[in-house]
């Protein structure tokens, strides 16, 4: 086992030696701790100064000031408040920090200006807890409507033992707290879209065949009906769905139950990740490099960020998933990203292993300025997909059938811990034709299967300045099929 | 530390067998803040000598008192306590070592940080020693038991086969050569032999001289498999790869005389370990084997880091309080707790508005909650813990006299929580409401753990436009006596600085009087009865 891997890595590193790497783009660069602060990263937010808070599983929260300049040394660490119950959420609003802890949602404030927080306000409680361990609580920022949201885990994976597990809520300026989604299962993390939806990613178990993002459109079913008792406690969302059939297909599902959307993104599981995190989105306006108005989705397991580009078919959201950036130092659960274009990410290896080696990371991300060749995104059309690219193709590449290659598949739908990938297909690629800018290719595809993931591998396909793709592989959730 | 010095030197000065450096150690500490030894047992054999040392971690002195047992009961060396504790004001002088004859050994008074060493002479007859911290008001909690514990006897002879290859179970030894072979020189089970870790197999050969007719157990251990033969007879059976945690004991009838032992072992790789043991009606459970087992008492002296803190103590610095909440015993899930710099603790529960728990000395002990995923609740970390009153609010409105007080509710209507505010010292003033009425909760501790006179008072301001009528503060309930200025409950005091207490059965009420829109009730705990 031992030789046959070594040849493997080696073959793959004498292949890549040449090629370009994240890190020529997007290289990682850890925060300085001279004072070995644990810092089990649970989420993360910037002030309009330019300050960065950072909230840990262990209860603190570090205020990180001259994180944002050319050398990350000058950066520096100060705990701004402790003894908190595992931090999971932060957002900033008017000289107030809100924090979503396990039990509340928390506005702390530093009345008298000494770099500590004095006045800890609970802004909502309005959920309940056992003792459990797995029943976390994730925060979001402000949303447009200036209302706060918490995606709360279920009682460990299949049931709700106390009010709201395996729901979000959301929590207005005045205080209101309402159950706003039900279905969740085991939340990562919640953020918006360029246009202001609400995201969250769930994890890979019951009723949830592989990890994904999902749209928490108000009203909605996510999927998992463990929560739904909690009906009883509110008509905040109408009446309590049908429950779903057990062992079948999200598809057929959304037939029998109205309210049930499916995932915009399915993040396939073990293939770029096993347990997906914190949403974030580039409204930087370029200054994060040219994905803008993309989401960057944390991921605890495999410590990488996947991007994810979305769109609206049919009325529902689906889109792509790209790997984006691997190799941070510990699993990652808590992002942002500063309007100057310095994302932040860190998290913990800590009850759920993840690669990397360290029990917790902080770092920064910044884009160098130098533009990857990189599918752009990737849109469904009546008879197949267009791809975008960051720099122009080769026409020759691009437009050759043989330089990609699609596999198709779906998860069962089904109360049993996670499931295997079913229903293969192998769309055939009948036609690539590019624009003549070489900016995009239009892939006749055929069949196209509603509610597959559609993989793609763009393996032959060259920049016209001959560079391979940074990264190959992309992952379209087809829950809509345009019509033509 | 005279006596200490003395004791050390008598075996220089007396004919003993054994000098200092060769006796068995047995090592006790006293974690800081916990009012506790960290070895509650420890076992010696009778008549032997056993080095003692003994280290304050503490922040308050100690110190180790090894007493004769009461014949009729086990007083956990209490009596010996109060003995030192009427000692009164020469009590400091003398280290509060009382003059009593059920006093074997001791340490002197042994100061913060500090360690003293002591050689005891084990007492001949087997049973149970108490022994106990003599300092006024420590030997409720520090206390512990030496066990002296007749053994029985070895192998007279021990002899090996060491036989090589990669098993996953017990080989037949008889079909294959051995690699080597020859006595074990100190009679004792090892696997230690020619350096091997992995892929090898031991015979061993013994001969165990049994005392006289009877019953005997024998207990065998080991990492990976193992079988025990008596005679020729297969007594106990452990084969396959494990771990040595499990023991298998089986109980034999022998006779008097030399009988031949037999244990096959093997093993594949990771750890090694073999223990062996045998236990009779005139003596307790005795090593045949040089590895003890953890989870055996037999094990003195050998493994005393098993017992070390390993925690993450969190504690309060620089004068501040520090704050925890987290899941926390006999608290609801919502646990505040608060540790102030003189050594008062509590956990206020943010579910039902109340304090759920008091203590004094160390705080919390996070590692629970900070490692791995953190499961179930954690206990105080600190001693003399008491509750005030039962789980469930603290107040409430009772309409007439004899309303009972609302039974516990997980999340009682009409109460919640707004928060906290900290102070300069980071001192927690919690905030929440009953109905339109709101209320700021504070503590301010006092008194040292040294003087043996910590107390916290409790203070609960409200404000309402509409005051209501009949709001009542539960300041204690369970079982309450009056006594002096205010009235003793199970381990703690209670005085009413602000408000006019009256008990109602075993609750103690004070009615919140509102002059305008404000009221406040104050009362003071006091650990010191």
């Amino acid at each position: 086992m031992r030789s046959f891997l070594s040849t493997l890595l080696l073959t793959a590193g004498a292949a890549c030696a040449a090629d370009p790497r994240e890190s020529d783009y997007y290289p990682i660069q850890p925060l300085p701790n001279p004072s070995q602060h644990v810092l089990e990263i649970g989420a993360l937010t910037h002030t309009p100064d330019g300050r960065i808070f950072a909230a840990t599983r262990r209860g603190d929260v570090f205020q990180v000031s001259d994180a944002l300049g050319p050398d990350i040394a000058t950066a520096k660490l100060s705990r701004y408040a402790s003894g908190l119950h595992e931090c999971l959420g932060l957002a900033w609003k008017a000289g107030s920090l809100y924090v979503t802890q396990r039990p509340e949602i928390t506005r702390l404030v530093d009345e008298d200006n000494d770099g500590r927080a004095d006045l800890f306000e609970t802004v909502s409680d309005g959920w309940g807890i056992t003792g459990d361990y797995h029943e976390y609580a994730f925060g979001s920022e402000f949303d447009r409507h200036g209302d706060l949201w918490v995606a709360l885990c279920l009682t460990g994976s299949f049931s709700s033992q106390t009010d709201y597990r395996g729901w979000a809520l959301r929590v207005t300026a005045d205080g209101k707290t309402i159950p706003t989604v039900c279905g969740l299962r085991s939340p990562g993390g919640i953020g918006f879209n360029a246009s202001g939806d609400a995201f969250y990613t769930d994890n890979q178990g019951p009723w949830n065949g592989s990890s994904s993002l999902k749209w928490l459109k108000p009203g909605s079913f996510a999927g998992h009906p463990g929560g739904n008792d909690w009906f009883k406690l509110t008509n905040a969302i109408g009446s309590r769905p049908p429950e779903p059939n057990d062992q079948s297909r999200m598809v057929k599902e959304r037939e029998r139950v109205p309210t049930l959307i499916p995932p915009a993104v399915m993040l396939p599981h073990a293939r770029i990740g096993q347990s997906p995190t914190a949403i974030i989105c580039d409204t930087t306006g370029g200054k994060f490099g040219p994905f803008q108005n993309q989401l960057f989705v944390g991921e605890q397991c495999y410590s990488n960020i996947t991007r994810v580009s979305l769109e609206m078919v049919n009325g529902i959201y689906q889109g792509v998933a790209i790997p984006f950036v691997e190799g941070f130092g510990s699993g990652i659960i808590g992002m942002t990203l500063t309007p100057e274009g310095k994302m932040f990410a860190g998290g913990s290896d800590r009850g759920w292993g993840s690669r990397g080696g360290k029990p917790f990371n902080l770092d920064r991300l910044v884009w160098t300025g130098k533009t990857p060749f990189e599918i752009l995104d990737m849109k469904a059309t009546p008879d197949g997909f267009v791809l975008s690219f960051t720099a122009p193709v080769s026409h020759e590449t691009a437009g050759n059938p043989a330089s990609y290659a699609m596999e198709a598949w779906t998860w069962a739908y089904r109360a049993e811990y996670g499931g295997p990938e079913v229903d293969q297909v192998t769309p055939k690629i009948t036609a690539a034709q590019p624009a003549p800018d070489g900016l995009s290719v239009k892939l006749i595809i055929s069949p196209l299967t509603k509610g597959h993931v559609h993989y793609l591998k763009s393996a032959g396909v060259r920049s016209s300045t001959g560079l391979p793709l940074l990264h190959q592989d992309a992952y379209y959730t087809l829950n809509e099929i345009p019509a033509a | 530390m005279t006596l200490s010095r003395l004791a050390f030197l008598l075996p220089a000065l007396l004919p003993l067998p054994l000098v200092a450096d060769d006796l068995p150690v047995i090592t006790i500490r006293t974690p800081a803040g916990q009012m506790k030894y960290d070895r509650p047992v420890i076992t010696a054999t009778p008549g032997t000598q056993v080095k003692l040392v003994f280290e304050n971690l503490d922040e308050m002195p100690h110190n180790f008192v090894l007493c004769h047992p009461l014949p009729d009961k086990k007083d956990k060396g209490l009596e010996v306590a109060q003995l030192a504790w009427q000692l009164g004001a020469a009590g400091m002088d003398k280290a509060w070592i009382p003059d009593s004859p059920r006093v074997i050994a001791h340490t002197g008074l042994v100061a913060a940080h500090q360690k003293e060493e002591l050689v005891i002479k084990v007492p001949d007859k087997p049973g149970v020693y108490p022994y106990v911290c003599t300092f006024p008001g420590h030997a409720m909690a520090m206390n512990g038991e030496l066990l002296v514990l007749q053994t029985g006897p070895g192998f007279t002879g021990l002899n090996y086969q060491l036989y090589l290859g990669d098993w996953n179970q017990l080989p037949d030894f008889d079909q294959l050569t051995p690699h080597r072979s020859g006595p074990i020189a100190d009679k004792t089970l090892t696997i230690e032999l020619e350096g091997m870790t992995q892929h090898f197999g031991v015979r061993y050969d013994g001969i165990l001289p049994v005392p006289e007719n009877g019953e005997y157990e024998f207990h065998l251990a080991s990492d990976d498999g193992s079988q025990l033969f008596i005679n020729g007879k297969s007594v106990l059976k452990n084969d396959g790869i494990h771990p040595s945690s499990q023991v298998i004991s089986r109980k034999v009838n022998l006779e008097k005389g030399p009988q031949k032992i037999r244990l096959d072992y093997f093993e594949g790789a990771g750890q090694e370990e073999l223990y062996l043991a045998w236990s009779g009606d005139k003596f307790s459970e005795t090593p045949l084997s040089k590895w003890l087992h953890p989870a055996r008492n037999n094990n003195s002296g050998t493994k005393a880091e098993d017992n070390e803190f390993t925690g993450i103590p969190l504690a309060p610095e620089n004068g501040e309080a520090v704050l925890y909440r987290n899941f926390i015993t006999d608290t609801g899930p919502r646990g505040i707790a608060v540790g102030y710099p003189n050594g008062v603790n509590l956990c206020f529960d943010a579910s039902v508005m109340s304090p759920a728990q008091f203590w004094q000395g160390a705080f919390m002990d996070a590692k629970r909650h900070w490692t791995g995923r953190g499961n179930g609740p954690q206990p105080p970390l600190g001693y003399d813990v008491f509750k005030a009153a039962p789980a469930g609010q603290s107040l409430a409105i009772l309409p007439e006299t004899n309303t009972p007080w609302p039974a516990p509710a997980e999340r009682p209507e009409g109460l919640h929580f707004r928060g906290y505010r900290l102070d300069a010292k980071r001192f927690p003033t919690f905030h929440y409401e009953i109905g339109s009425v709101t209320v700021e909760e504070s503590y301010r501790p006092a008194g040292e753990i040294k003087t043996n006179d910590l107390r916290v008072t409790r203070t609960l301001k409200f404000k309402a436009s509409q005051p209501p009528a009949q709001l009542h503060f539960r300041a204690a309930a369970g079982p309450l006596k009056a006594e002096g200025a205010g009235w003793a409950g199970d381990g703690f005091r209670i005085i009413a600085d602000q408000g006019q207490p009256f008990l109602r059965g075993e609750e103690l009420l004070v009615p919140v009087v509102f002059t305008g829109p404000a009221a406040a009730v104050a009362v003071t705990y006091h650990w010191n009865p």
